[in-house]
């Protein structure tokens, strides 16, 4: 399914369930560091800001990719990397405003959210629904809570 | 005949009071009329939270197909269960406290 | 293969400054699982008994368990064990956050403190890399200075610092460990015992995963804990309103610690109340790492003399604050529970040590001469703030206060009969007269003295339906009844054992993920052993059994599980649990016959012991003439 995560920062706790569930569905090891999505935390700036990869339309990590291994697939609205391209330079990692693009330590390869295919797993496991998955298509009951909260 | 009830945490959420003086006809009322009374005052979303349908008392277990709490119904802080349940009877100034 | 269990133990001699790694062996994680089960059989195995828990002689362990890091639900806990200063019995404190998991990312499961450094130092974990590094510059600061500095120092903010305040620096005998500034592994004097070791903190960073034998069990096992969590009658009440929501539970009970333990039910408590605290202080909700429940939340108070901004001002800070001085300024108990985090100091022994100075001045026993001219009326919450500030610092009357409360009874002439202490530690916020099992009988037989949380027998007050179906008797779940009440207490304590030693929160497995079957399975998928639900009973037991004999090498007798005075004598005067008072004798017959231990001098026996696997330990106590017969 297309769609997209959406965070609602007011309730995001900050348990980092996302970052495990995250590990342990991608490389079967409990592993924030490995973890495709993870929480920055301030407490008491009282800020919980989970950073995953927004699936942009037209991605800064592709645009500065040096080999086209990055790129915005429109029928899955993903931004995928093709690793048989990638010579691991990083440079996505600094291009991204985000912050979403990290390296796998384990790997050494760049590492972003593929959404799980399309069921992404730290929706489900998130017990306070902080993070959902809007289908694109059906975004209209989140703009209208957004507009309601101006 | 009146009671003091006390709306604690769900039912602080459900009636936005803490606590408030029911007035209740009957000459000899029971937990069962305060609830019917309340069910009048707050709807019947207060009545379904307090008592399950399927055993006709209150709701002591969660009902997890029906995404239904427990809840306790305590009269001047002993629990329901000990007394006569539903029919426990209620007398000038007690107290009842719902909390779930 | 070998999944879940920590690799590594570190041990740490400060007086030579040498740190060893050795395994952690798979075997010892069988028989005791981790965090508060291999902490105690380290203690026991290497602890001198008789020896004064501040000296250089005893030993500090931190320990995490094979539940840490992972998706296990609430599974940031840590616990740190000694000799405490506070009972001289079995010492031991469990904290959350987000710092155990960062331990076991480094690959350690325990590290064990050995002596005394010869000027302050901290540990800095940085995976494989571990030093001693001097904390002279951080000497002197509160909790949360040393945290900044620490962070800004080694340069990651990912790291997450475990550290002592003032309180433990001046050996506060109720000083606690604190991380993350405002999680603390609270309770019996674990913060002195670091400060008696010149150790100001620990720095961790940890950067690698924990394999797990099945992970498919395990996302199964989360999903289904979140539901049964979900569902939980506790539920809305922790996630909603945090552990401030028990306030208005137990006051409702008549069974909140009141006056110093006058009273069990307090009007004015409304003024504290969970709902009362969600609407004037929280901003945020927050949670432990990986935890449904979230019972946690940044309070801010905007203006006036108590502004502050904190995190976890829960129901035993309330009471000890609140309603236990005849304090209702919600206000003055949030700032009071900031200051103690800072300060490094237990609040449930602090609050405690307060009320009990002021009813010594209700009574005449202490006057200005004896407190510097500080006013310990009822409520005076002046007063509860400046003790705080006192005690840290061992200034003037705080001296005294910082003793604890049995040590101040032994000084305060005729102030025995209401000092509020089991085993030389003050009593938690329920009464433990209105509730007969939770707190009549799980106090008084704690291994750590005046405590809550060794036996937490929720279902002894809460759900009839399943205590029938666990217990053969809906009476066990009677708050007012004395029935099966031992096995209540024991059945509560081998689970609470279990779950501090794989180390996840007892918030979650209070009542939801209570059952053996359910740690089993959890167990299960971490380490790919197939253990049932006896076997999870057993390790518990086995737990309990060795921080019983621990305690019993120190000197316990049947005697010290026993309840102050008032609890035993003067009945709650009003309120919903009017007339109640402990009925211990029966209770604690049935429980120590469940546990197989001595009626007469609560002495384990033989048979016990060599049941669970602790021959050696039969051995101990018999050569010393404290094995039942």
């Amino acid at each position: 399914m297309k769609g997209y995560l959406h965070v609602d920062l007011d309730k995001c706790t900050g348990c980092r369930t996302c970052e495990i569930v995250c590990s342990l569905v991608h490389t079967g090891e409990n592993n924030p560091m490995r973890a495709r999505i993870y929480v920055i935390r301030n407490k008491f700036g009282v800020e919980m800001r989970p950073v995953y990869c927004r699936q942009c339309a037209r991605p800064p990590c592709a645009e500065n990719c040096p080999t086209d291994a990055i790129h915005y697939d429109e029928e899955r609205a993903m931004v995928l990397i093709d690793y048989d391209k990638c010579i691991g330079c990083k440079i996505c990692v600094q291009s991204c405003p985000f912050g979403a693009m990290k390296v796998d330590p384990v790997t050494g390869q760049v590492i972003k959210c593929d959404l799980c295919g399309g069921d992404p797993q730290c929706v489900k496991y998130c017990i306070d629904h902080a993070i959902t998955f809007i289908p694109i298509g059906k975004q209209e009951k989140v703009i209208r809570s957004a507009v309601s909260k101006l | 005949m009146k009671v003091e009830v006390r709306y604690l945490l769900m039912f602080h959420r459900l009636t936005g009071k803490t606590k408030e003086i029911i007035e209740l006809e009957q000459s000899n009322p029971t937990v069962r009329d305060l609830i019917s009374k309340l069910g009048q005052i707050y709807g019947q979303q207060i009545v379904d939270a307090l008592i399950d349908p399927k055993t006709g008392d209150v709701r002591y277990t969660p009902d997890l197909k029906e995404n239904k709490k427990a809840v306790r119904i305590l009269v001047n802080g002993r629990m329901t269960w000990w007394l006569n349940g539903l029919d426990t009877k209620l007398k000038e100034g007690d107290v009842v406290q719902l909390f779930g | 293969m070998r999944y879940a269990i920590p690799e590594y133990i570190l041990r740490v001699d400060l007086s030579k400054q040498k740190i060893v790694k050795e395994p952690l062996p798979e075997k010892l994680a069988r028989n005791f699982l981790g965090g508060r089960g291999i902490n105690a059989k380290i203690l026991y195995d290497e602890l001198k008994p008789g020896i004064d828990p501040l000296s250089p002689e005893n030993i500090l362990v931190f320990g995490v368990g094979p539940a840490t890091g992972t998706l296990a639900p609430a599974s940031g806990r840590y616990n740190v064990s000694a000799k405490s200063p506070l009972t001289n019995f079995f010492g031991d404190a469990n904290s959350g956050g987000h710092w155990a998991p960062e331990l076991r990312y480094a690959g350690y499961g325990h590290i064990v403190f050995y002596g005394r450094a010869n000027k302050p130092v901290y540990l800095w974990i940085d995976d494989d890399k571990v030093e001693l590094r001097d904390a002279s510059h951080l000497w002197g600061k509160d909790t949360w200075e040393t945290e900044d500095m620490l962070i800004e120092e080694l340069g990651d903010p990912e790291v997450k610092v475990a550290c002592i305040g003032p309180a433990g620096e001046n050996l506060v005998r109720f000083a606690c460990v604190i991380n993350e500034k405002s999680r603390a592994a609270g309770r019996t004097g674990m913060g002195a015992v670091m400060g008696s070791k010149n150790l100001k903190a620990i720095a961790v960073r940890g950067t690698k995963g924990v394999e797990v034998a099945d992970v498919e069990a395990l996302l199964n096992f989360r999903e289904e804990a979140n539901k049964l969590i979900a569902n939980d009658l506790f539920y809305e009440l922790y996630s909603r309103y945090g552990t401030a929501g028990l306030t208005t539970i137990y006051n409702e009970f008549g069974a909140c610690t009141a006056f110093n333990s006058k009273e069990a039910y307090w009007e004015n408590a409304e003024k504290l109340y969970g709902e009362v605290f969600e609407e004037k202080l929280t901003v945020h909700i927050t949670a432990c790492f990986s935890c449904p429940l979230h019972c946690s939340r940044v309070y801010k108070v905007k203006s006036g003399p108590y502004a502050c901004i904190g995190e976890s001002c829960e129901f035993e800070n309330i009471v000890a604050y609140g309603t236990r001085c005849g304090n209702d300024n919600l206000e003055s108990v949030a700032y009071a529970s900031t200051l103690a985090d800072k300060l490094g100091i237990d609040t449930i022994s602090s609050g405690a040590v307060i009320a009990f100075a002021m009813e010594c001045w209700e009574k005449g026993l202490i006057t200005e001469k004896d407190t510097g001219g500080l006013d310990y009326s009822w409520g005076n919450t002046d007063v509860i703030i400046e003790s705080l500030k006192l005690i840290a610092q061992r200034k003037g009357f705080g001296n005294l206060l910082a003793e604890g409360v049995k040590r101040m009874s032994e000084r305060i002439k005729g102030s025995e009969k209401f000092a509020i202490h089991i085993k030389g530690m003050e009593t938690p916020a329920v009464d433990p007269r209105a509730v007969q099992g939770y707190g009549g009988l799980g106090y008084a037989v704690a291994s750590r003295g005046g405590d809550h949380l060794r036996a937490l027998a929720a279902l002894g007050y809460s759900l009839p339906k399943r205590a029938k179906e666990l217990f053969g008797t809906d009476k066990a779940a009677d708050r007012f009844s004395t029935i099966a009440k031992g096995a209540v207490v024991k059945f509560h304590e081998e689970m609470r054992a279990v779950t501090d030693a794989i180390e996840i929160c007892k918030y979650i497995t209070r009542t939801a993920l209570l059952l053996p079957e359910t740690i089993a399975k959890l167990i299960n998928a971490l380490t790919g052993w197939e253990i049932d639900k006896q076997e999870v009973l057993r390790i518990g037991e086995r737990i309990v059994n060795l921080e019983r004999a621990f305690n019993i090498r120190e000197g316990l007798t049947r005697k010290d599980d026993t309840q102050p005075e008032r609890m035993l004598k003067e009945p709650i005067p009003r309120g919903p649990s009017k007339g109640c008072v402990v009925q211990l004798e029966p209770m604690l017959k049935e429980y120590y016959t469940l546990r197989g231990w001595d009626l007469e001098t609560g002495y384990p026996k033989k048979e016990k012991l060599v049941e669970l696997g602790l021959d050696y330990v039969a051995n101990d106590l018999e050569k010393l003439g404290k094995l039942a017969k």
